[in-house]
């Protein structure tokens, strides 16, 4: 399992937001290429970029996310407000190794399948998922789809892989929700990727031992909850 | 016509099993090699590792070496294809020998492999018919064969250039996951065994 640190953006800095939830912001740092190169010191290749103003329409970190992947430290998944095929070819012209998709590819089925088709291995579907049901529009609004219809439903597309955040985990450093995850990679045809309430090495193991191919780490790298060198050591990249 | 994957009790077969199932026809695990074999298509899954698998097989590796070399159908994926081979670097105990060669580590850096690669040098049609051109792999280990004549897909990692995919006779092995490979992964599964198993 890949270990893969977040990177997540909002007015031009890195934040952690605890459940999703704008107002409870707990981290906040300055430069995010600094931080970005300092992931790849510790021994990541590859990293995890979300513009959360883009994703809820408040704004954009675009230039950052230009210049993190001209920089070209590692390899970057990048997502938040990517919504056209504009969108895509941008950031996959400016090297992402992939583009992650959430609302549009949820809430639009046609368009995901036209953009997964055009560019395969390169979109990975990003499902947000409170209590095994998908949210999108930054979590604001929840729809009424379970996750499982949604995995059957892109079943047949040539997708990067899933994106699986349990929301209501996510910033609290309280443990995944495993038995999501365990059931949502049984269901998959394609790798999934596990993020919110990863709090330990022990959750870490916990989503490698259940065949989750790669998770993404937040608040628990920025409080130190888990040191990053030993998680870059134990966990290939 | 059914499907037998042999359960090394090594992990979770759910997704396998999944894919298998979605072909039509009935899937069962079995933990015991010797009952493995008596089936229409033996399925060698990829999770685990060389040695504890190899033990479990120990008692009946030649029972099954002989079912696969007087054609029994079989898919071996990423360790069930390094099961086809004599033997492995990462631990001690002997395969099938249904390939001769050894399993060695991956000469790379990043090790082990988790991710997409692409195929190329593909010569089985198969890989065309169900547009497989890139596949998820996630293995430490790759087969090095005496004859690179049954190697039918090559990837290359960093600079390790190593079988994707074997063939010998009724016998496919894949380095990577076809059944986490997405759409063509799931349809390169079912097209391997609709011409095996026709109805």
């Amino acid at each position: 399992m890949l270990a893969i640190p977040a990177i997540d953006l909002r007015e031009g800095h890195v934040v952690q937001l605890v459940g999703g939830e704008y107002d409870r912001e707990q981290v906040r740092l300055n430069d995010p290429l600094r931080i970005a190169r300092q992931w790849v010191l510790a021994g990541f290749s590859r990293l995890h970029i979300v513009d959360l103003d883009a994703a809820t329409g408040r704004g954009s970190n675009r230039e950052t996310v230009t210049q993190m992947l001209w920089d070209g430290a590692a390899a970057f998944q990048v997502g938040g407000g990517v919504r056209t095929e504009d969108d895509i070819r941008t950031l996959l012209d400016a090297g992402a190794a992939c583009v992650v998709l959430g609302t549009r590819a949820l809430e639009e089925p046609d368009w995901l399948e036209r953009v997964a088709l055009a560019n395969p291995g390169q979109c990975m579907l990003a499902a947000d998922v409170r209590e095994r049901r998908v949210a999108t529009r930054g979590w604001a609004r929840t729809l009424t789809r379970d996750v499982f219809s949604v995995v059957d439903e892109v079943a047949s597309l040539p997708l990067a892989g899933l994106l699986v955040t349990a929301v209501h985990r996510e910033g609290l450093m309280q443990g995944t929700d495993l038995p999501l995850m365990e059931d949502v990679v049984d269901a998959s045809p394609f790798p999934v990727f596990a993020s919110g309430g990863i709090g330990s090495l022990a959750d870490l193991r916990a989503l490698e031992d259940r065949g989750v191919a790669a998770a993404v780490i937040g608040m628990a790298l920025y409080t130190g909850a888990i040191d990053p060198r030993v998680l870059a050591e134990e966990f290939p990249q | 016509m059914t499907i037998t994957v042999f359960d090394y009790g090594a992990g979770n077969l759910h997704s396998l099993v999944k894919v298998l199932e979605g072909t039509g026809r009935p899937v069962r695990l079995e933990t015991d090699l010797v009952q493995a074999i008596d089936t229409s298509l033996l399925v060698l899954p990829g999770v685990g590792a060389f040695s504890a698998a190899a033990d479990r097989m120990a008692g009946a590796r030649v029972h099954a070496r002989d079912a696969l070399r007087a054609g029994l159908p079989c898919l071996g994926i990423c360790l069930g294809m390094q099961l086809l081979f004599d033997a492995s670097d990462e631990g001690p105990g002997a395969g099938l020998g249904i390939l001769a060669g050894r399993v060695t580590r991956m000469d790379a850096t990043r090790v082990p492999q988790i991710g997409w690669n692409t195929l190329d040098d593909v010569t089985d049609p198969l890989f065309a018919r169900a547009a497989l051109r890139t596949a998820y792999y996630a293995n430490s280990f790759a087969c090095r064969p005496d004859h690179p004549a049954t190697v039918v897909a090559w990837s290359t990692h960093e600079s390790d250039r190593f079988p994707a995919a074997v063939r010998t006779g009724n016998t496919l092995g894949v380095q990577f996951h076809p059944e986490k490979s997405s759409a063509p992964g799931v349809e390169f599964i079912r097209r391997f065994i609709d011409d095996i198993l026709p109805d």
